[in-house]
This record gives structure tokens, sequence and C-alpha cells, in this order.
């Protein structure tokens, strides 16, 4: 028994319940140092966890202590840990970018609460064995990310939100309604029960629909091709920290669960369904960095560009093996990480302009050099250059890919890569290459606060391509324990399985 | 000793700072001490690389990826490794003297360093990952030095163009390299060492049986011919010329643009003489080294004229692998050392021409023989060097490229084919040659010229291009030296250890005759250069136009689909959504579902039963041809109503009861919505599209059904529910099981939804208080209006909390005996 699984959950709600009791102006900071406790506690918990996952395997606990198929089992592998600490080391940047860069009303309003509570959905869906149970974190980092997003209630953020929380909506339902089938027809809804129960059936039939039932929600959640219209309408409405702690975690959250239900429960069914799930993940790509090239805003191309990031990740899930999952989660990780660093860098550009629109904007690179460097490693980093993160992420998929002779994908993987660099040159060109054509000697300077998270995490990703044979090791580490279905089994219910549980319990 | 050369050149880069100071001149020189450093050290390891095998240093970074730091020297590595250092050095104390008044300086070296060591790690790589990494590092140099002046769009539009070209192959090539060693590992090479040069090589001829060969071939031609300016990727290299001109001197054409050359004759043992590698090469670096010939001597501008010979070049140098054996290796080797020691002096020169007059014109110059004697004499050198003149480094090299065609063992067309583009290089270099240096240095000055007080150099300046010049003429007096030297580095592209002797007169032969040839001929079109150059003939192609063109044409399809699908419309997205769930869903439920759906067994209802169910139908079409929204609350009010009889019916007392609480709740909102809202609904949407969604509803209403029904009805396991009922007492403490699951059982759930609310209620209330403290809310009129967004929330995120929590409860209530 981990019970120390539930210390990521508890330590968020808390820290919310408690922050909104001072959320006022005069004891503005006391609201603070609970926060950034709080996460801080979270971020040394999560390493902590990736150690000792590392070191002693899965780590589990069950809710409320049922034993295993028949209570709520939190369960952290590999997979889970390495999210974990990603989230949460976005989360504790994304405080510090607020704090330099919101204006004290969002304070008052609840808006450090809601990230806490964003971070406890998202910690809860990284860390839950329940499928039923992870709809219930979804849910809560729904409804956490669209306060979020229409906290300060201007219109775009207004119009962006509804159609956010509508889309999202048919998702959950579509999420939903799988949970219910699945439980009519396995009879559980343990992931390690009912992985079980699915790896004695063989032919395709109801199930296989489930896992497709499966595929729209969480692919509804990811933004995939094509159920991402949600984002690139409602992501550049919001300031820019929530935005950028969106592009972090939303959809990675969705791209998780779709590693953790079809690539570990439901398992059998995705080899099925591989092929399509490769060919949704190319069109995602291609699309996603096609709409990004179309665009003349930083968000707007950052944006789409999560779409098309999203594709790399379904190529992961696609290849459907261990080692596909373990280049998919690398990727993930990697993108996590640079995504976020670029909106804050952008977004710093932008609050100096005032207007994130390329037209309007130019001679950052003459004015703030030290954005730039960063900015530049960041597009590096997401175009996959080495020796930034990025390289290994993309070397990891394109090797599993070509390995297992997925040629066409990785070719289409490989050459979106291009794209991406070009539309990002796009906005170097024009926003920090070109003559700014108005006078910019006005205009405020950059402040150290906006600068260095993003800068904090572009040195991260740089470190991380330094030091990517641990990383990969890691990663590889949790793609295979995200594969083999058996140690996740016995893990979760004893090395008899559940069904020997559940046999002994109903005698 | 490997790794610590190139990370030494990594770790000194910012050193290039302090020519950010006076005097640039000379600070730039003290830098030039870094680069000769590397230079030395490469010295001293000729013996050793002369006599023995390779040097190779291995240091493990990402071995799960088989990517490892493993550098390893032989001649070929040796070869560009002094080309690269000792050339560098020259650079980076010509550009102290050439930008001494450029404050960027600093900035400039900075990046000419980390490209120094970038070009090293290249050319030192003994693992072809460990390669890729700096091969992508130096297009990324590159682009930084071609865009150095970045506030001119031209330079931005060079750097881009390179750097897109060069990415995409850069992207190709790591695709190709990882096929060859997919194909390693299928034919038995251990993983971890299947991206090594040395073990790939070795299994060359086994991988050339491979299926994955052809394809992985044609990524890595791609990546090569486009690092390396071969038709038709040859554009960016002018465009390039953008960048200062120490940049282009030492990137783009004494080294960057050689690695694509560097790596075909790295791979030439173990992939070369096959049919695809040979006629590929042979044609595209035939048709390359004759077309950029061509294409040069119609230059007027300096280093645009020197940039179409370079690419020229390059195809000549691809054309020697292409043609292979111990010929075309020797050949290879020597070309690529005598071009460049020729062309870093030409580029050098023609910087100094730029800064000393102002333009690289050749319209616009003239005469300088009396104004820049010395500048004269280096250029001359350097050109008597590339056109083949006798005793130059550069007719040797001539001579071995042609024998290389002439004994090559290819197949009837293709050693012509070689032989022609040689001899039209030859003749058209010694056109582009002469008008270089007949408008440059002779003829009378252009006022432009005589204006400026136009004079030679300082030394400082001067000594950069004069000593490659130089050694194009004094090495032919010490061959025999140059051939031990020459010689491993032929031999790693042959494949085997040989030695050979280059020699400036072996005796009349065909070589001979051709070369002297050539130069007859061109002797003779020479003087007609003028109107050679004004004859328009393939001048309209250009690479870069249509580059330019393809780069427009994708953003229009980018800008025209995304205009498709993000069309703003919230309608438009329910739409495709739920179009999307049919290919996602409805396709695979045809496919496999439908064999699961079977009747249910139990066939007899009860009265009351029809009843109420047959009620929700009857109220939804009521609530869809309500005219009235009062109407419409009504009768949505009774399908929530006929679902909470329905819970009843099966004896489900607690749900039945909060679904009617949501219900009331949920009416109540509504009316107090609609107070706002006109009375009747109005309808916007013509008549087809009414139908159109009538039958999408329809579809999915079916699809879900057949969901569930297919789901229910194939029960193939024990269910849990027996576990709650007989725990729920014992170990729960509580006789209502429904409770018990909520409050203990599944308690985490249950915690959670109550987190949602908590969530609902501050983001709402957040939502609205923060909106009307902003004052920037509309007209009191359209608040409530416009809070609609956040209320939708708050009510879908409560239905939803109890509709969940609900569903395995009510699951579990079904199993129940």
């Amino acid at each position: 028994m981990a019970n120390h699984l539930f210390l990521p959950l508890i330590s968020p709600m808390l820290a919310s319940a408690l922050a909104l009791l001072f959320a006022r102006d005069k004891t503005r900071m006391v609201a603070r140092v609970i926060v950034l406790a709080s996460i801080i506690f979270n971020l040394i918990y999560s390493i902590w966890l990736l150690w000792v996952v590392g070191n002693e395997g899965i780590q589990v606990t069950q809710g409320a202590g049922w034993e295993a198929p028949f209570g709520v089992t939190l369960v952290a592998d590999g997979a889970s840990a390495l999210m974990l600490c990603v989230a949460t080391l976005l989360m504790l940047v994304t405080v510090s970018y607020s704090f330099a860069s919101l204006d004290p009303g969002y304070e008052n309003f609840f808006y450090y609460p809601l990230l806490l509570l964003l971070l406890l959905g998202v910690s809860g869906a990284f860390l839950t064995g329940d499928i039923f149970n992870l709809y219930v974190w979804f849910e809560i980092l729904l409804l956490a990310s669209f306060g979020l997003m229409t906290l300060g209630g201007s219109r775009p953020q207004l119009e962006g939100g509804l159609k956010y929380v509508v889309l999202n909506l048919f998702g959950s339902t579509a999420f939903l309604v799988a949970c219910g089938l699945i439980y009519g027809t396995v009879g559980s809804l343990n992931m390690a029960h009912v992985a079980e129960r699915m790896s004695s059936v063989t032919n395709p039939g109801i199930v296989t629909v489930i896992a497709c039932l499966f595929f729209f929600a969480y692919g509804g959640k990811a933004a995939i091709l094509p159920l991402f219209f949600w984002l690139p309408t409602s992501y550049h409405t919001p300031p820019v920290a929530v935005t950028a702690i969106f592009s972090g975690l939303l959809t990675k959250v969705g791209a998780y669960s779709l590693y953790r239900v079809l690539g570990l429960v439901l398992q059998d069914e995705l080899i099925r369904l591989a092929p399509f799930v490769l060919a949704v993940a190319g069109l995602t790509m291609v699309v996603g960095v096609f709409g990004a090239m179309a665009q003349m805003n930083v968000r707007r191309i950052l944006s789409f560009h999560i779409i098309s990031q999203i594709g790399y990740s379904l190529m992961g899930l696609g290849l459907a093996s261990a080692i596909g999952l373990a280049a998919g989660l690398l990727f993930t990780a990697h993108v996590m990480i640079v995504k976020t660093a670029l909106f804050f860098i952008g977004g710093a550009a932008e609050q100096v302009y005032g207007t994130g629109d390329l037209k309007k904007m130019g001679g950052i690179a003459r004015r703030e050099p030290l954005l730039s460097i960063f900015w530049f490693l960041g597009i590096l980093s997401l175009a996959g250059i080495p020796p930034m993160s990025g390289f290994f992420g993309k070397l990891a998929l394109l090797q599993a890919g070509i390995n297992q002779g997925a040629l066409l994908i990785s070719v289409v993987a490989a050459f979106t890569g291009i794209l991406t660099f070009f539309s990002m040159l796009k906005i170097w060109n024009e926003v920090f290459w070109k003559k700014s054509y108005g006078d910019m000697s006005k205009l405020p300077r950059v402040t150290p606060g906006l600068l260095w998270p993003g800068a904090i995490l572009v040195i991260i990703s740089f470190a991380l391509g330094i030091g990517a044979g641990g990383l990969v090791d890691y990663s590889q580490m949790a793609g295979a324990q995200l594969f083999d279905r058996a140690a996740y089994i016995s893990s979760v219910c004893g090395s008899n399985g559940c069904e020997a549980v559940v046999d002994l319990a109903l005698r | 000793m490997l790794l610590s050369m190139v990370l030494f050149a990594f770790a000194t880069s910012p050193l290039g700072l302090l020519a950010r100071r006076e005097p640039r001149a000379l600070v730039g020189w003290g830098l030039a001490l870094l680069p000769f450093a590397l230079f030395v050290v490469l010295c001293t390891q000729i013996p050793t690389v002369v006599g023995g095998p390779p040097i190779v240093e291995t240091l493990s970074w990402v071995p799960a990826l088989g990517l490892e730091l493993r550098f390893s020297l032989d001649g070929l590595s040796l070869l560009f490794g002094l080309i690269i250092t000792g050339i560098g050095t020259l650079i980076v104390g010509y550009a102290g003297a050439y930008m001494e008044k450029d404050i960027g300086l600093g900035r400039f070296l900075v990046y000419m360093f980390l490209f120094m060591g970038a070009m090293l790690g290249v050319v030192l790589a003994g693992n072809v990952l460990t390669m890729f990494v700096f091969w992508e590092l130096t297009s990324v140099t590159s682009y930084l030095l071609i865009g150095y002046k970045h506030d001119y769009p031209d330079a931005r539009r060079g750097a881009q163009h390179s750097l897109l070209v060069t990415g995409f192959g850069g992207l190709a090539l790591l695709v190709g390299l990882l096929m060859l060693g997919a194909a390693a590992q299928q034919v038995g090479v251990p993983a971890d060492q299947a991206y090594n040069f040395d073990t790939m090589l070795a299994a060359g001829s086994q991988i050339a049986q491979t299926s994955l060969y052809g394809p992985a071939m044609a990524f890595v031609f791609l990546g090569a011919f486009t690092k390396s300016a071969q038709f038709p990727f040859h554009f960016w290299l002018p465009g390039a010329m953008q960048a200062p001109t120490p940049a282009s001197a030492f990137l783009h054409s004494a080294t960057m643009v050689k690695a694509g050359v560097y790596l075909l004759a790295r791979m030439a043992p173990g992939f070369g003489d096959t049919p695809i590698w040979n006629y590929t090469l042979v044609a595209v670096g035939g048709f390359t080294f004759a077309f950029g010939a061509f294409v040069a001597f119609r230059q007027y501008d300096i280093k645009a004229l020197l940039a179409y010979t370079t690419l020229s070049q390059l195809g000549g140098l691809v054309l020697m692998i292409g043609l292979g054996g111990k010929y075309g290796a020797e050949a290879l080797v020597t070309l690529i050392l005598a071009h460049a020691l020729y062309k870093s002096a030409l580029f050098m020169t023609a910087g100094i021409i730029d800064h000393e007059t102002g333009t690289r014109d050749l319209n616009r110059l003239g005469e300088l023989r009396r104004l820049m004697p010395r500048t004269m004499v280096i250029v001359g050198i350097a050109l008597l060097s590339q056109m083949g003149i006798p005793i130059m480094l550069g007719f040797v090299a001539k001579e071995w490229a042609l024998k290389a065609a002439l004994e090559s063992n290819l197949a009837a067309p293709w050693p012509m084919v070689g032989l022609a583009a040689i001899m039209v290089a030859a003749i058209c270099y010694i056109i582009a040659a002469w008008r270089f240096f007949k408008n440059a240095f002779l003829g009378t000055a252009h006022p432009d010229v005589l204006q400026r007080n136009v004079h030679d150099p300082k030394l400082a300046m001067l000594i950069s291009p004069a000593i490659p010049a130089l050694l194009s003429i004094l090495l032919p007096f010490a061959l025999p030296l140059v051939s031990t030297f020459l010689s491993p580095a032929a031999s790693a592209v042959y494949g085997q250890s040989f030695t050979f002797d280059l020699y400036l007169y072996g005796g009349i032969n065909q070589a001979l005759l051709l070369s002297l040839g050539a130069i007859v001929i061109g002797g003779a079109l020479a003087t007609q250069e003028r109107r050679l150059a004004s004859q328009r003939i393939i001048a309209s192609i250009s690479g870069a136009q249509l580059f330019d063109r393809l780069i427009e044409g994708m953003l229009a399809v980018a800008t025209g689909m995304t205009r498709q699908i993000q069309s703003g419309r919230l309608r438009t997205y329910v739409l495709y959504t739920v179009l999307a769930f049919f290919v996602f869903v409805g396709i695979p439920f045809i496919f496999y579902g439908l064999g699961d759906v079977r009747t249910i067994q139990n066939d007899t209802f009860y009265f009351y039963e029809v009843v109420v169910i047959g009620l929700i139908p009857v109220g939804v079409i009521a609530t869809i041809t309500a005219r009235s929204r009062l109407g419409a609350i009504i009768a949505v009010s009774m399908v929530g109503a006929m679902m909470a009889l329905v819970f009843v019916l099966f004896s489900a007392a607690d749900l039945a009861l909060t679904q009617l609480l949501i219900e009331v709740l949920s009416t109540v909102f509504l009316l107090f919505l609609f107070s706002v809202m006109p009375a009747r609904f109005r309808n916007f949407s013509p008549t087809w599209v009414r139908w159109r969604d009538a039958v999408i509803a329809v579809c999915f209403g079916v699809l879900m059904s057949g969901l569930v029904l297919a789901s229910v009805s194939t029960t193939l396991f024990q269910p849990l529910a027996p576990y709650y009922l007989e725990q729920s007492v014992p170990g729960g403490k509580g006789a209502n099981v429904v409770n018990v699951i909520l409050v203990d059982f599944r308690s985490l759930d249950t915690l959670g939804e109550i987190v949602v609310l908590f969530v609902a209620v501050l983001a709402i209330f957040g939502l609205l208080r923060f909106r009307k403290q902003r004052n920037d809310v509309r007209p009191s009129g359209r608040t409530l209006q416009t809070i609609l967004p956040g209320e939708a929330g708050f009510l879908t995120g409560n239905a939803a909390h109890e509709g969940d929590s609900s569903t395995p409860v009510g699951k579990a209530k079904e199993n129940m005996p």
C-alpha cells in the first residue's frame, strides 16, 4: 500500500480552500505563499515518486481501503510519475509567471485556487487506476479550466469559453457513455480488472466499438483531427499564463488517457485499431501545422501547433508497442515543457507590444537579446533540432516507427517537422528579426519576472537533451510498464490477478 | 582527444564576444588562435593516421536509441578537419579586419565558432546519429550567419531558404539513416552498434540486398544533395551570399556545403557501387557540375559568380563519387583540397574588393590592377588554379577527374556523361575566371571606383587569402608529400587501403590532351565573354522564385483549408463533431458491434411501462416543435419526469428522487433565463438544414441505442454487485447500498464530484463578480444575455455531476438479483 499517492491530491485541494480564505487585497501574500508551498510540495513529491517508481516499480493504493476491483484504486507507474512531475513543474512556473504578469483582480477572484484545482484534476487523472474515477478528474479539470478561461469576462473569452465548454462536454458525454458501456459489457471499472477480463476476449466485437468510443472521447480532449475545434477558437483569449498552462496540460491529459486506456486496458483493441490511429495521427500532424502556417498571431500559431504535436503523441500510441508508447511519452513530456515555454516567451513579447499580431511587431532581437536567444532555442527544440530535448522525442518516434516498418507515418512525421520549423520561423522573422516599424523606445522592457519562467523551461529542455540518456531510459521503462498488462494487473490485484480476488470474495 | 576538440570548439565559442571591443582586427587574430590550436593538434595526428587504423573514441550518450558520441579520425576526416580548422583560422583573423567597424562582430564570431564545432563534429563523427546531431547544428548556425544582417528582407529570405532546404534535407537524411539502421538490424547487426559507421559500412553489401536500401538511399541522397546544393536544390546557395563575406567564404564554399559530399564519400565503401548509387550520383552531380559552371560566367555579382562555380564544383565532387573506382577516390580528395584552397582565397579577395570599392558588381569596377596590385596577384593565382592551368593544384585535380571518367567501370553512356560534364565545366570555368579578372582588374575604371580612395587593404586582411592562394601554386612542387597525405583519405573513400602518386606530367595521354583542349577552347571563348553572357538561354530558371511560389502555394492551401475547418461557428463545430462520431464510432459499430446486438429476452411489457416510455418521444417531439419557449420548457420537463418514473418502475427510488430534483432545478433555471429572452422561437435555418439535422439526430439516436443494446446484452463476466450487497452492512455500516457505494466504496468519486461543484461555484462567482468590477460590461440590458455561457457551465456541471455518479450505481443496481 503506497498511501502517499493521496498526498498530491490532498495538497492542492487543501491549499485551494485555504488560499480562497485569503483571496483579498490585504492578505494576498499569504495566499501566494500557500499556493506556492502546495505546488512546491507536489513538485518535490513527484520527483520523489519518479525515483521510487524507477527503483521499486509500480505504486498502488486503494481508496477507502477496499480491495482492488471493488473500490477506487490509485496507481503510479512510470508514465504517471513522469507526467505528474512535468505537470507540476509547469504549474510552478506558471504560478510564478502569473505573479509577474496578472493584475490583482484575478487574484481576488480565485485565480490561484482555480489553478490549484486544475492541478488537482490533472494529478488525479494521472494517478487513478479506475476508468470512472478518471472521468471525475476530467470533470474537475474541465470546469477549472473553463473558469480560468473565462475569468476576466471579456467578450472573446466568453465566446471562446462557450465553444470550449460545449465541445468538451460532448467529449465528456462520450466518455461517460463509454464508461457505462464498458461496465455493462465487462462488469468492472477498475483498469487492471478490465484489462484482465479483456485479455480473454479475442474476437472483435462490441468492445472494439467501445474502444473506438474511448478513442473519440479522449481524442476530443486531446484535440485530434477532426475534434480540435475548441482549441484554436479559445486558446488565444485568456491571459498568457492561462494559455501557457492549458497548452502544457489539457490536451496532454487526453493523450495520457489514450495511452492508459487504449495502450494498457484495451490493448488488443488498440492493436486492431492501430492503422486507423496512425492515419488520424498523420492527418492531425499535417492539418495542425497547416493551420499554424495560415495564422498571423503568435498565440494562434502556437495553438495550432499543439494540435500538430498531438499527432506525434498519437503516432506513439498507434505504433502499438512498448517502444512506440515510450517514444510517445518522451515526446509528450518534452512538448509539454517546450510548448509552455514558448507561450511564456511569446506572451512576454506580446505583453510588451500590447498585441500578438505579427504584422505589427518587430525588432525584438535587438531590443531583448536574452528573450530572443531563449525563443530561438525554444523553436529549435520544438522543431526537433539537437541537442534540445525535441530532437530525442522525434528521434525516438521515428526510430520506433521505422524499425517497426511504419514507414509512411514516419516520413509524414519527419516532414511535418520542417513545416513546424517554417511556421515558427515566421514568428522569428516577423517579431524578432524584422525591423520595427514604429518607435519602440516608449514601450516597456520585458521584466525578469516575465522572462525567466520561459527561460528556465528552455534551459530544462536543453538539459534534458544533454542528459537524454537517463530520460530515454526512463521513458522506455515507462513504456514497457504501460504495455505490460500482466505486471500492471499483478501490482494492482496481487499476483493471482483480479479475477481471483473476485472469486475469493464472492465464494 | 577528438571529443575534447569538438567540446573545446563549442566551449570557447562565447569568447567570440570579446570581439565586441576595439581593436577588432587585433582581437580577431587573437581569437584565430583558437581554431589554430585545433589545427595544430590535428596536424600532430597526421603520422598516426597515415600509418595506421582510424582513431576511435566513444562516450555513451543515449544508448537506448543507439546514439553514442562516437568520434573517429581517419584520412578523410583528417583532410576535412584540417581544411575546417586551417581555413577557419584564416577566416577568423580576416573577419576581425573585414568587420572592423561592425559592432556585431562578437555575435558573428560566436556563430562562427559554434559552426566550426558543429562542422568538426560532422566530419569526426563515427556514428550516423552523432553526425546528424552536428549536421543539423551546421544548418542552424548557417541560418544565423546568413541572416546576420537581419534588418534586410533579402538576408531574412536567403536565411530562410537555406534553412528550409537544408532542414528539409536534414529530416530526409534522418529518415534515411534510421532506415539504414533498421536494415542493419535486420541483417543481424546488434542494435547498439547499428548506427555506427564502421559496422554499418561493414554490413553494407548485405544492407544493399534489403528492401529498405532503395528508399533509404533516396532519403540519404535528398539530405546530401540539399546540403551540397545539387540541382534542383541548388538555389539556396546563391541566396546564402547574403551572409557577410567571411561566412560565405567559410561555410558556403570551403566547409559546410561539402558536408553532403563528405557523407556520400563516407558511405561510398559500404553502399556504393550499386546502380541506384552510381547512376543517381553521376546524373545529378554531372548535371550540377555543368549547369553551375554554365550559369556562373553570366553573373555580374562577384560573389554570385563564385557561388555558382562553387555549386558546380560540388557537383563535380558528387560526380567523382558516382564514377567510383580508385581514380574517382583520388580525384575526389585532390579536388576537395584544391577547391578549398582557391575558393576560399577567391571569396576573401571578393570581400576585399567589396570592402575597398563598396561594390561587387563587375560592371562598376575595372582597372584595379593599378589600385590593388597585391590583391590582383592573389586573385590571379587562385583563378589560375580554378581554371586548371598547368602546374597549379587545380590542374592536377582536373586531370585526375578526367582520368576518373576515362577509367570508370560504369556501363556505357555514364562515363561519357561524366566526361562531357567535366569538359563543359572546365571550359566554362575559364570563361568565368576571365570575366572576373578582366572586368575587375583590367580595362578602365568605373567612375565610382575613381571617386573612392581605393587601395590594397592592410596586411591583417590580405594575409588570409594570400596563404591558400600561395599553397595552390606551391603544393604542386611537393606532390609526393601531398600524395602521402591524401592517400589515406582516398583509401577511406575507396574502402581499401592503397597509396597513389600525384604528378604534374605523366607523359602524353588522353586526359592531358582533353585538359589542354579544354583550356584552348575556354581561352578562345573567353574572349567573347560579354557576348556569351548576354545570351539569355536558361537564365530564366530561378529556383529561388519557384521555391517562393511553392511556399506561397502551400500557404494559400493552408489558409483556405483552415478557413474551411475553423469557421468560428459553434453549430458547425458541433455538426463536424457529430459527423466525426459517426466515423469514429458508427462505422466500427457496423463492422464489429452489430453482431452483438440481441433482442431483449424478457418481452412481457406491462401496460404502464409502455405508457411511460411512449411518452418520452412525445415529449421530445413536443419540445422540438414547440413555438413558444414556455411550451418547450414544459415539454422537456415531461421527458425528465418520465425518466424519473422509469427509475421508479425499476425500483431505484433515490435515483428517481435525484432526477426529479434536477428536473425542478433546471426548469427553474430555464424559466429564469428565458424571462429575458423573446417569448417565441424564431426560425433562422432553411428547411433543408432542419431536415439534415433531423436525419443526423435520428442516426445518432439509433447508434446510441444500438450501442446500449449491444453492450447490455453481452455480459460476459461475473458481476461485482453481490460483493457490494454483501459488504454493505458489515464493511460499510449502512443498509442503503447505494449510499454506501457513494460514500464508502467509491468515496473518492464522490469527493471528486463535490470538488466539481466547488469549482463550478468558484468559476462562476469569479466570472460574474470580476466582470462587474472590471467595468467592461456591456450596457445593462445585455448583461444577462452575455452571462449565458457561465450559467450554462453551471447548469451542465451540476447536471453532469448527478448523472455521473448515478451511472455505475444504476448499473450495479440492475445487476442485483
